[in-house]
């Protein structure tokens, strides 16, 4: 009761106003929307029903696309950690010949991924396609239709989400001690004993945790799906867009997004119980950095080599494709004739010059600045409240936050679009579906768990001195937020806006289910240019797209991780 | 000056200090001595407005100011951190209390260049960035930002624990040398018996959340209240049964022997003098340190330390057997 009184003691009426603004934004946001859904799903003229447990089961299209996300999933789970060890082992593990250069291969599904990647493998390997074209003069036997369907999905999505085993295995290969190797070679350990029982049991906590990354991904992908997934291989997210369309089967729609819910409930609670277990940590007091190791057998040598750059082609081959071709004209998009002739700079110089075709990015860039600024400060007030106020105030409103870290886009975005849709004194009576802002907002709540995640880090890494200091020289709280805290915390403000901006600049998944017709993000107008029947100038600016997304992509990373590194500001 | 008058602190159902009755007087040298725990920075924090009081008073010029908010009360501290503001300049550190005051940008840059004369930072210095300096100037910069503000009070947080020890040194002498300059009341805090012993006019030992004892170091040292005071303070001999039998056996004074008794290692001397009690111990280890030399003894079974200095004179080896000799009124017996 004491803490209760003192809490409502310290507060002024500011901190009021700030507190009252970030309640109704969790309930209205957060909470509410999801809520509302489960409710739709299961009571329908208020009482309990399993009208659409019972639609679902009765829907083979739906069934269908349950079991493939499963499939896909656990599918992905096997070739997502073979190619990924593969590549870390390569880069980091072994001596590789020209490891650098493969690693910036490998890396580019930092800065190329989404539906940006899904185009350019689409156009590199699709019926109608570069190498569709190419390649049968050269392999008669070459099936150009293979590129669709679950081998599609798959293939792609296995080099889209080893982003995971480049950050993660690779820091955790690093910090095993060379002496743990030395020691087990000393003891006459061979090459492959030691991989197995030295090295790989010290990674194994991080392969758990990539496995159920791994895993979400697979069952909540959109795009790869949407785009080659073709009529024979949809999965729940396609379904659950096809579904929302229509009124009839939104509660199966919504069901769908429940159950996608509920499993990765599980499995992040499984992921955490993983983690809270704990890594295996070097005990060794002076700890060795690791050495790459040379392969001793020449033969297994030369298959590594071969399969290391065979899979750097796979990674890099769509990107430079896409680099290319934005600096060709349609006659060579439709007929993959590269010669000089076919070179143009004019689709830069349309996007540049042609407001409708700078209007996707416009659209997308104002969305993605304004939504990261907004996540910002409400996170910024947020750590603020968790950082500094009563444990159990901090408690609720940071797992409140969190909340959409546990909940797919997909579920989200319904939960929004079922909400929303007719007026609520929640939002003042007004109507989201329809209105500009509704993505707006979609886009926001995805980026807090991350950005929340940053700022509150940053401020519990923050000398609580600063602050006292301040203080006892007389400065209010808001005086002293402004010229010490934000000052200080300004290099991670900064790269949490870039990176939620540049995380959201080419989104698809929660667009495609939230978009205005009228303002269209770059996400949908690339995801438009990759159907067959799209005119070859708008496969042309897709790649142009694509090109400036991966450059401002590129920028953001360097920008990131640069600052990340900057120590000047730091008092020994 | 300032008084806590029945001062309790509490961190939730843990007391971190119970009832805590101390008087400082204007212009003194006040350090709170104690192992980490004991509750002195609690203390210090508490008088600077950061640690709400859970009862009691804290009253300083008469002025009740266990409510106040710290910015409203007029005392500086500086943290055993420094807590510089790395995005500010070493100009901008020192004026920013001036300017959350909106003094004149005239008289804020008077102030703060002659505070830097006085701590000894010099011109260029000033438009240095605080992680471009070493730790000895951020010091100084941490304790003019404190001084330009004219403080009633200066509170120093472990100031000189960030520092090696030759700088250490350096650093206590312009400490004390200031604090006369200015006059400033100074509350200093330490876990370092001999920080606190050569700066301050006054020391409260504090243990466990209480004060154990208040007084001039010299009266800490000699006097000491309690075993915690005696073993927190200086290196000291605890005499057991054996070691009190013995000497009960040559002294004129008679202490209970199921009661601790303590006596300085420097008191436990190889020269009698009248009055003296005798005891006899074999050398049992020796540790030369230059200077000096520690011998141990066994005495009745204990082991007992004198210090001895090294001036060729002298030469004992282990093994020898040596009468010690102790004068009874510099024994402290609880």
């Amino acid at each position: 009761m004491d803490k209760v009184k003192s809490f409502f003691k310290r507060v002024n009426v500011g901190s009021w106003v700030v507190y009252l603004l970030l309640a109704w934004f969790i309930i209205a946001f957060l909470i509410y929307p999801n809520f509302n859904l489960i409710l739709q799903t299961f009571v329908k003229d208020g009482e309990f029903s399993t009208r659409a447990v019972e639609k679902l089961l009765s829907s083979p299209r739906a069934m269908k696309s349950l079991r493939n996300s499963f499939v896909l999933a656990t599918s992905m789970v096997v070739t997502v950690n073979i190619v990924g060890t593969f590549i870390v082992l390569v880069t980091e593990y072994f001596e590789v010949k020209g490891s650098k250069i493969l690693k910036v291969g490998y890396m580019s599904t930092l800065v190329y991924s989404g539906i940006v990647l899904v185009a350019g493998y689409q156009f590199l390997y699709s019926g109608h396609g570069f190498l569709a074209k190419f390649l049968p003069s050269i392999i008669p036997s070459y099936n150009t239709e293979w590129f669709t369907g679950y081998a599609a999905v798959l293939f792609i999505m296995t080099f889209a989400c080893t982003s995971n085993h480049m950050i993660f295995l690779t820091n955790a290969i690093r910090s095993i001690d060379q002496g743990t190797i030395e020691a087990a070679r000393n003891m006459g350990a061979s090459q492959f004993m030691i991989l197995r029982k030295v090295v790989l049991p010290v990674l194994k906590p991080t392969f758990f945790s990539i496995t159920i990354l791994t895993f979400l991904t697979g069952l909540s992908a959109v795009s790869a799906p949407i785009v080659v997934g073709g009529k024979q291989f949809q999965t729940i997210n396609p379904m659950i867009l096809q579904f929302s369309g229509s009124p009839v089967s939104r509660d199966v729609a919504a069901l769908l997004a429940v159950i996608l819910g509920i499993s990765t409930l599980i499995l992040l609670v499984i992921m955490n119980k993983i983690e809270s277990g704990g890594n295996y940590i070097s005990i060794s007091k002076v700890k060795t950095k690791i050495v790459k190791q040379k392969i001793s057998n020449p033969a297994v040598n030369v298959i590594a080599h071969v399969m290391a750059y065979f899979l750097f082609l796979i990674y890099v081959l769509p990107m430079v494709m896409v680099v290319v071709f934005s600096f060709t004209n349609s006659v060579a998009i439709s007929t993959v004739d590269l010669s000089f002739s076919n070179f143009t700079l004019k689709n830069y110089l349309y996007l540049f010059t042609e407001r409708r075709a700078l209007e996707p990015y416009l659209v997308s860039i104002v969305y993605s600045i304004v939504a990261a600024v907004i996540v910002t400060i409400i996170c910024l007030v947020a750590s603020r409240i968790i950082h500094s106020d009563n444990k159990k105030v901090a408690t609720i409103l940071e797992f409140s936050l969190l909340i959409p870290w546990l909940l797919p886009a997909t579920l989200i975005a319904l939960g929004l679009i079922m909400t929303y849709d007719l007026p609520k004194n929640i939002m003042f009576n007004k109507i989201l579906v329809g209105s500009p802002l509704l993505m707006l907002a979609a886009y926001v709540i995805v980026k807090i768990p991350f950005s929340l995640r940053m700022l509150k880090a940053a401020f519990f890494g923050l000398d609580a001195s600063y602050e006292e200091a301040a203080k006892s020289m007389g400065a209010s709280t808001f005086y002293t937020y402004r010229k010490i805290i934000i000052p200080i915390l300004l290099p991670t403000i900064l790269a949490v806006i870039v990176l939620a901006f540049n995380s959201l600049l080419a989104n698809y998944d929660l667009s495609v289910f939230l978009y205005h017709p009228s303002y269209k993000p770059i996400g949908i107008v690339i995801k438009t240019a990759t159907e067959e029947q799209s005119l070859q100038d708008a496969k042309a600016m897709m790649f142009v797209y694509s090109v400036i997304l991966m450059i401002m992509s590129t920028l953001a990373t360097y920008f990131f991780y640069g600052k990340n590194t900057d120590k000047k500001n730091a008092v020994p | 000056m300032i008084k806590f008058e029945n001062v309790v602190i509490k961190y939730g159902e843990f007391v971190a200090m119970n009832d805590l009755n101390l008087e400082v007087k204007e212009g003194e040298f006040f350090t709170l001595l104690g192992p980490s725990g004991c509750g002195k920075t609690t203390i210090l924090r508490s008088l600077v407005g950061f640690v709400d009081v859970f009862s009691g008073k804290i009253v300083v010029d008469e002025e009740d100011i266990t409510k106040l908010p710290t910015e409203k009360r007029n005392i500086s501290i500086v943290f055993q951190s420094y807590a510089l503001f790395p995005t500010m300049n070493v100009f901008e550190n020192i004026a920013f209390g001036l300017n959350v005051q909106k003094v004149d940008k005239e008289e804020v840059r008077e102030r703060v260049y002659e505070i830097a004369k006085q701590v000894d930072l010099n011109e260029e210095q000033l438009y240095k960035n605080v992680s471009a300096l070493s730790g000895g100037q951020q010091q100084r910069v941490a304790i003019a930002r404190a001084l330009v503000m004219k403080p009633r009070i200066l509170c120093l947080d472990e100031p000189l624990s960030n520092l090696d020890a030759k700088l250490r040194g350096q650093l206590r002498l312009e400490l004390k040398r200031l604090q006369r300059d200015f006059g400033i009341t100074t509350i200093y805090v330490t876990h370092d018996q001999e920080e606190a012993l050569t700066l301050s006019d006054r020391i409260a030992v504090f243990n466990n959340g209480h004060m154990e004892q208040v007084g001039t170091p010299m009266e800490i040292y000699n006097e000491s209240q309690s075993e915690f005071v005696c073993d927190f303070i200086g290196d000291i001999n605890q005499l057991g049964k054996g070691a009190i039998e013995e000497i009960n056996k040559t002294s004129s004074k008679q202490f209970d022997v199921n009661k601790k008794a303590f006596v300085r290692l420097e008191r436990t001397v190889l020269k009698n003098k009248a009055g003296y009690a005798k005891i006899t111990g074999e050398i049992t280890d020796k540790e030369y340190n230059g200077m000096l030399t520690k011998y141990y003894y066994d005495v009745a079974g204990e082991t007992l330390k004198s210090i001895e200095k090294n001036d060729r004179s002298l030469s004992m080896e282990v093994g020898d057997s040596v009468e010690l000799f102790i004068n009874p009124d510099d024994i402290m017996q609880f």
